[in-house]
């Protein structure tokens, strides 16, 4: 709660100046029925890739879920200087509330061709494509891409981003800018569960689990890792940057590029967490195509180290991470189909035998969604993903796992 | 959103190809448009004007206040045509707020609306193109196409356009479109009122996208 109590200060001191102020809150809520088989989920300490597992055994669990409530707050400090704070609860958190993002945006209207922007507060990096919706959910599926299932789960930073739009005749070119910090862990997950698929998205009290792998943990002699993480957290003192450029031709094609770099000092711990040295570039391009079809793909290449110098110049835990997808979606009046197929890999650059973080993987996954009402929606998802991933053989599992699942969500908005 | 207005160079001006199929009873100094692509495909929001070649007093032509709406955040009309020096009211006729501005070379303006029909007026007083937009909907956008001339005209969803009572005399016509090609070969094209009154077809050529003003976004974050 302090973590929270502290951004929420950072905010709202120049609402409370306001005389021309607006509040508008809504509530989130998505509950699901749930069939998932296969090894179980990372979430429960293992290393299944879904939100949800099957059982120890592979087998199936089919049951009622509720997989978030959010309260989402926008408010109006004057005509330029807006305020979002987005507040959840899920079963997965400990916390019986976290904050996901809590950010103020100063956006005057353009005097010229190029206009400008500034945001400060805990936020998103603008790297998924896919969740573009309210409570940062996607319209096109239920669980999101690899990449931006990693970039819910560990991405998110606290700092300052200034944007300048360039707003041609047919051309929209902005360039954006960021000094952040608190996003030092992000990485961990990369390296001892690699990717995943699932909705689950971090607060800034989050903890994750790591699997109980034989280099980590409490009886580990290699690292002072324990079995979680706590993505959002300043370890080193060190400010991190991203970079992006991003284009949009007329309104039916679009281009960009984001460059990450948490400037973690590999070496720095506090608390039981490591400063993971975590860059990255995401590459997305976005066609809307006539009858309705639009085309999304994503790719993002990086590396993430952490950990004392070994031989060789790498370091203790020092791997290369890549992932990408492809996503078709057509709409047709209240309805929504959508197909995406996800690739993704770990590359293990050490050879440390109780430590192989090596992986390889592809998922399909198709979902159908039905409007209702306008506030409300029903999405069916069928998801199956295979992956290769040795460090499965430490916990007594086979290497190879297949994860299916069938979610019907229904999300609401009051 | 895209939007400029250098209008340098955009105003193009087209033969008319008079004449064409007079089948229709035309009352004389009535005359009609139609406004196509060069692939014959209709050309909705095109804005014709007629400029005299022969000085005349046009003072007695009245002026009258123009409206530009918003609702359900979108601007209608999405091209609006008006004589220079003509008052255009802003009605946001939405419950929320939009932030209306331009900083197109005709008119820099900012508004903001707090709606539920609150509107406030602006007066365009130099020819040109203004580009609107909405610092709160990027959605959003629309056209106010200003002018000296005292006729014009703009064709509806089936590219048609009117000008009615036309005084007799020599005209220069010139057509704009927001989805024009840039600088292309202009036209002087010179049409005489008052004598083969008639039907004009034009072809213009444009871009092979069309600009649209998307619907609000229903998700959108900070609305």
């Amino acid at each position: 709660m302090i973590k929270i109590s502290f951004v929420l200060f950072l905010c709202f001191p120049a609402f409370l100046f306001a005389n021309d102020s607006k509040f508008d809150t809504e509530i989130y809520l998505d509950a699901r029925y749930t069939i998932s088989k296969g090894e179980p989920s990372w979430v429960d300490n293992w290393l299944g890739k879904g939100r949800y597992g099957g059982e120890l055994d592979g087998g199936r669990i089919n049951k009622f879920r509720f997989s978030e409530i959010a309260v989402l707050t926008k408010f109006d400090i004057n005509w330029d200087l807006k305020g979002f704070v987005y507040l959840k609860n899920d079963p997965e958190q400990g916390e019986p509330v976290d904050l996901v993002e809590a950010y103020v945006r100063y956006k005057p209207a353009p005097s010229s061709v190029i206009a400008y922007e500034i945001k400060a507060g805990l936020m998103f990096p603008h790297i998924s494509r896919e969740n573009i919706g309210v409570a940062w959910a996607s319209p096109y599926t239920i669980s999101p891409s690899a990449i931006n299932s990693w970039v819910g789960e560990e991405i998110r930073v606290l700092g300052i981003e200034m944007k300048a739009k360039y707003q041609g005749d047919i051309n929209d070119i902005t360039l954006s800018a960021a000094i952040f910090g608190f996003n030092d862990p992000a990485g961990t997950l990369l390296a001892y569960r690699g990717w995943g698929i699932g909705d689950a998205k971090v607060g800034i009290q989050g903890e994750l689990p790591l699997a109980r792998l034989p280099s980590i943990g409490p009886n580990s002699t290699f690292l002072k890792q324990p079995n979680w993480v706590r993505p959002i957290r300043e370890i080193d003192e060190r400010a991190g940057y991203y970079l992006a450029l991003d284009w949009t031709l007329y309104d039916f094609a679009q281009f960009g590029g984001l460059y990450y770099d948490n400037r973690g000092d590999p070496k720095a711990i506090e608390a039981g967490q490591y400063a993971w040295r975590t860059k990255f570039f995401n590459l997305y391009a976005e066609l809307t195509l006539g009858l309705e079809i639009k085309v999304i793909a994503q790719y993002m290449q990086g590396s993430t180290k952490m950990g004392e110098e070994i031989f060789g110049g790498g370091r203790q835990v020092d791997v290369d991470y890549d992932a990408g997808f492809l996503l078709l979606s057509k709409q047709m009046g209240k309805f929504r189909a959508s197909i995406r197929y996800d690739w993704f890999k770990v590359d293990d650059n050490t050879h440390i035998l109780i430590d192989n973080n090596n992986e390889d993987g592809d998922a399909l996954t198709l979902a159908f969604l039905m409007m209702v009402r306008g506030n409300a929606s029903i999405i069916i998802e069928y998801l199956n993903i295979k992956s290769d991933r040795p460090a499965r053989e430490d916990i007594g599992f086979e290497s190879y796992q297949k994860n299916k699942t069938i979610q019907l969500a229904y999300r609401m908005r009051i | 959103m895209s939007r400029t207005h250098q209008i340098k160079g955009l105003i193009l001006q087209f033969i008319f190809i008079v004449g064409i199929g007079c089948s229709q009873v035309i009352r004389a100094g009535d005359l009609s448009f139609i406004v196509t692509d060069s692939k014959g495909k209709i050309a909705p929001n095109a804005v014709i004007t007629l400029r005299p070649l022969i000085e005349t007093d046009w003072s007695d032509l009245p002026i009258e206040v123009s409206v530009m709406k918003q609702k359900l955040a979108m601007f209608t009309p999405f091209v609006l045509a008006v004589r220079a020096n003509t008052p255009v009211s802003f009605p946001n006729l939405d419950q929320f707020r939009h932030q209306v501005y331009s900083f197109s070379k005709a008119k820099q303006f900012k508004l903001r609306l707090y709606g539920m029909d609150e509107s406030k007026k602006v007066t365009f007083d130099k020819a040109g193109v203004v580009a609107l937009g909405c610092n709160i909907h990027d959605n959003m956008l629309a056209y106010i196409y200003v002018t000296d001339n005292p006729y014009f005209t703009q064709t509806n969803e089936e590219g048609e356009a009117v000008l009615e009572d036309v005084r007799s005399g020599e005209y220069e016509l010139t057509v704009w479109h927001p989805d024009q090609k840039k600088r292309k070969v202009s036209y002087k094209a010179n049409l005489i009122v008052g004598k083969e009154i008639d039907r004009h077809s034009i072809s213009i050529k444009m871009r092979s996208i069309r600009r649209v003003q998307k619907l609000a976004d229903p998700d959108g974050y900070l609305g």
